[in-house]
Order: structure tokens, then sequence, then C-alpha cells
């Protein structure tokens, strides 16, 4: 269905007599390895500790011997105009993670209403943080990955439609995304790394706003997402969420946060605090992270901590951990980067989970 | 008997103070560059632009000029020239501009402004266009645009 749509995309670019096709790309070439930890077992039936988590929505773990598969990637983009302000978009990802299947990340219409306004409807990433809707593009940050004790969560794609504000306030620019749509994820990929048996997801009635703001050094975005949540095994079709006991159809979760970036001369701060709030059913967790880089030149060296913690009414079982990380990009010239990045994951969980991890990764951005 | 020791020994200082000098001139090397690059309008264009309404109609963070009117920016081919708008006018680098313009580029299929071949190219496309907004060295300026920066 996905990958008609996208077909049909480039078909009626293809097609077209009048308007104009651009197209452009990334790609990520990343290697790592965990050095050690502190866990000897395996984590569920799909990967061997001591390892290290890397991309909970693409369920990328490092382990114990060399792996280019994890987060390599490259990505396509197209865009045809039919009108100077009526266009069509498609971007398809493949991941060394999936075996290098192509999955349509983006594919929308956009009109642009008014030089303020922009309205548009298809498929998204879902801006859950900063980075998120454009984590794939490791060329757009100075880290290899953005803190997973932050960007981490099993929805990373949304079908719906938005609407695009941007403007001036008082010398501040002001851009603000109001979006809704749902996601059905099948044999979700975060799933794995918690539960053995596959697993469908389905966010639903999601509705969410943010708000960036940017005046000279200074960038502060704020952001608040609510949907509905629904879970299901995939191989005997039991329901998951609600628990079967319950008499709902969905549980409701919230999203909010707040990130605050500053570049100024030649030092990069960022930072975001982040509420992932599930408490009517399950837990309430509480992410932030503080990047601190200077530029030398063509280097960018940083250093970044960041921690994450749940309450839970409802069990016992707790996660939590912290993250360092001391990374250095170096821009090879205007369009690539090569980035080292080592990790210092501490698990201070309540129950059994992956354990303590270091992790050392190379990796290779370019855009084209 | 513990001796004290200078945490900096003399020849560790001379290294470090020639390192530092090497640094700043690696940071100040941008600055260095010509610094004759205006930036023009069409004659008719009567908006107050500032260099912080000229970075946000080149970063893409608005489309308008202050006061309202729709923006059509216009980049340069050349990476001397663009290299020198970004520095001396969006106080930023190349590097750093495209990496915001990935950003956009990749999040919601916006387009950076079109870039043209050489300064002649630039004036005649703003004196042409009345929303346009473009840079190129003072000396290729003619009366059929604007100069709203020097």
């Amino acid at each position: 269905m996905r990958s008609m749509l996208m077909l049909g995309l480039l078909g009626l670019s293809a097609h077209a007599m009048a308007g104009e096709f651009t197209y452009s790309g990334f790609a990520t070439v990343a290697v790592g390895k965990v050095l050690g930890g502190s866990n000897n077992a395996p984590l569920n039936t799909h990967f061997d500790c001591p390892c290290y988590i890397a991309d909970y929505g693409q369920g990328a773990v490092y382990e114990r011997e060399w792996s280019l598969g994890q987060e390599s990637k490259v990505g396509v983009q197209g865009t045809y105009k039919f009108t100077p302000s009526l266009s069509a978009t498609g971007q398809v990802v493949a991941r060394g993670v999936d075996g290098g299947k192509a999955d349509v990340e983006w594919a929308f219409l956009s009109y642009e209403a008014s030089p303020n306004w922009t309205l548009q409807a298809g498929r998204k990433r879902l801006p859950m943080y900063f980075f998120s809707d454009f984590q794939d593009v490791g060329y757009a940050y100075n880290w290899v990955r953005p803190p997973i004790d932050l960007y981490g969560w099993e929805i990373v794609n949304y079908n719906g439609v938005n609407a695009t504000y941007r403007g001036d306030w008082g010398g501040w620019s002001a851009k603000s995304n109001l979006f809704t749509g749902r996601e059905d994820s099948k044999k979700n990929r975060y799933s794995k790394i918690y539960v053995d048996n596959a697993q469908d997801v389905t966010w639903k009635g999601i509705m969410g706003a943010d708000l960036e703001l940017t005046r000279n050094w200074l960038t502060l975005r704020f952001n608040y997402i609510t949907s509905k949540v629904q879970q299901w095994d995939h191989t005997d079709g039991s329901r998951v969420t609600p628990d079967p006991s319950s008499d709902k159809t969905a549980e409701r979760q919230d999203i909010y946060g707040v990130a605050m970036n500053i570049d100024y001369n030649n030092w990069l701060i960022r930072s975001e605090y982040s509420v992932f709030d599930r408490s009517g059913y399950s837990y309430r967790s509480r992410a932030f992270m503080v990047s601190t880089g200077y530029r030398v030149g063509d280097f960018i060296p940083s250093v970044t901590y960041s921690r994450y913690g749940e309450h839970n009414s409802h069990s016992p079982d707790i996660q939590r951990d912290e993250g360092l990380a001391l990374t250095v990009r170096y821009d090879i010239n205007d369009t690539s980067d090569i980035k080292v990045q080592f990790d210092r994951f501490r698990d201070r969980s309540t129950y059994d989970f992956v354990g303590n991890a270091k992790q050392i990764t190379v990796s290779y951005d370019t855009v084209f | 008997m513990l001796t004290s020791k200078p945490f900096l020994t003399p020849s560790l200082r001379q290294a470090l103070s020639a390192m530092g000098l090497t640094l700043l001139g690696v940071l100040a090397a941008p600055h260095a560059a010509r610094a004759d690059i205006v930036v023009i309008v069409h004659p008719s264009n009567t908006s107050a632009i500032d260099d912080p309404a000229i970075s946000k109609l080149f970063l893409g963070q608005l489309k308008t000029f202050p006061g309202g009117a729709a923006a059509t920016p216009v980049d340069q081919k050349s990476a001397e020239a663009s290299g020198e708008f970004h520095t001396k006018v969006l106080n930023t680098s190349s590097k750093e501009v495209r990496k915001i313009w990935a950003r956009q580029v990749f999040t919601g299929g916006l387009r950076p402004p079109t870039a043209l071949d050489g300064d002649e190219a630039v004036v005649q496309f703003v004196s042409t266009t009345p929303d346009a907004i473009g840079y190129v060295q003072a000396a290729k300026v003619t009366n059929k645009v604007k100069v709203i920066r020097k």
C-alpha cells in the first residue's frame, strides 16, 4: 500500500508535462560495537548482551561484534511541483537494520495557502522531540545519534494532515505545526527490545502541536502530543493494551516537553526535557539531555549527558538509565562529515533490563 | 620531601600559546575574506530589511519581508560568494547553513533558494523580479537594483 502510494507519486512526476521535479538524498554509514557491559545474558530472544540500544524506534541494538548494519541507511527524496504552491514529496529510506528494505518515511501533498501557512496531507515523521523528524539525517546534527534516553518510542511516523505556520513575532521567527492522524505499526521494531513475540501497535487520534521560536543564537521549542494507544500480540492476536481485563478499547497517553538550543559564536548547546505520560495504565517517564560542544575549525567535539526515569503505580518494574556521550564531528566538506562517538550507558532499572554498556561508533554522513 | 612543580612547564606553555595562536588564526580566517558583498533588492521594494530579516529569508524561517510582502531570495553557486555572504551577513558558516537546510529539505519538502551563476545573473534576476533579494560584489551593482546592506 505504501509502496503503491510512492510509485503513484513518482509516476505522477514522471508523466506530468508541466511542473518541476527535484530530488535529493542522505546517507549514513555507521559501524560500532559494544566494548563491554555488565550483562552477559540474552535480551529476549532477539539480542545478545552485553548490548547497547542505539535506536529504539528501529530496533537497532549493538552487540560485541562490529556491526555495520544497525544504523547505516540511505534516503532518497523527490519533490514534484505541480504549481508554485502545490507539490508532492516522497522520501524512501533503506536501513541496514531492516535488511535494506525501503520504508516510505514521508509521502505528502503540500499546499502553500499563503506565505505564512502551509497545509500538508499524507505520511510524515511524528515530531515528538526536536530531532525526531530528521533523526535519519545524520549530517544535520553533531552526534552519531540523538540521545537514546529521549529518542526512543515505538511509533516513528503517522498518516494524517498538518498545518504549518511561519511568521515573525516581534523579531522572533515563529514556526508552529498542528497535526492529527494515526499510525498502525505491524511487527513493531521497538517492541523487539522488550518482548519476545512480535507486537502490533496502533496510535490513533493523534493530535499535536509544536512551536519553535528562533532569535539570533537562541532556539526554543515546545511540543504537546496526545493519542490513544492499542497493542496486540501479532502471533495470536490477543490484546495487550488495554489490559485484556479492561473494558476500555484504548488507553490514553500525553507527551510534552521543551527544547533549548544555543549557537553562540563557536559554542553549541543542545538541551531537551520531556514527559511521556501513560500513568492511566502504565508508567509516567521523564527524560532530559544536555549537550555542550565547541567548534574548532572543522572539528566539533561535544559532551552529552542524558537521563531517563519512570514512575509506575501499576508495576514495580521501572526502567531508569543514564547516558554519557563523547563525540567528535569532523566536517570533510560542505556535504559530508565523519563522527566518532563513545557512549557509556548505565542501567539503573529495578528489573533485569539490558545492563550497563560501553559503546564505540564511527559514522560517515553525507547529503546529496 | 615533596617539591611542588608548576603545572605548566615553560616549554608546555610555549607550545600551548602557539596552539592558541593557530586556533585563533583558524577562527579568525573567515573574517579575513573580502567584505565587499552587498545585499540588493528590486528598486520598488520599500521594506525595512535588517540583517536578522535577511537571515530569516535565507535560512527558510520566513517567506516574507518585514511588513508581510512575499520574498524570493536567490543564492549564488560560487562557494566563495555564498561563503562571504554567510559569514558577513548571516553571521554563520556555509556548513551551518547547509545543516539548517538539510533539516528543512528532509522534513517538510522545503527548497533552498535557487542558486544563480555569478553576480551579473543575480543583478539581472533582482532587477526584473519585484520580490527578489540577492547578494553581489559591490562593484557589480547597477542602477536597476537597490542596495539595502553594505
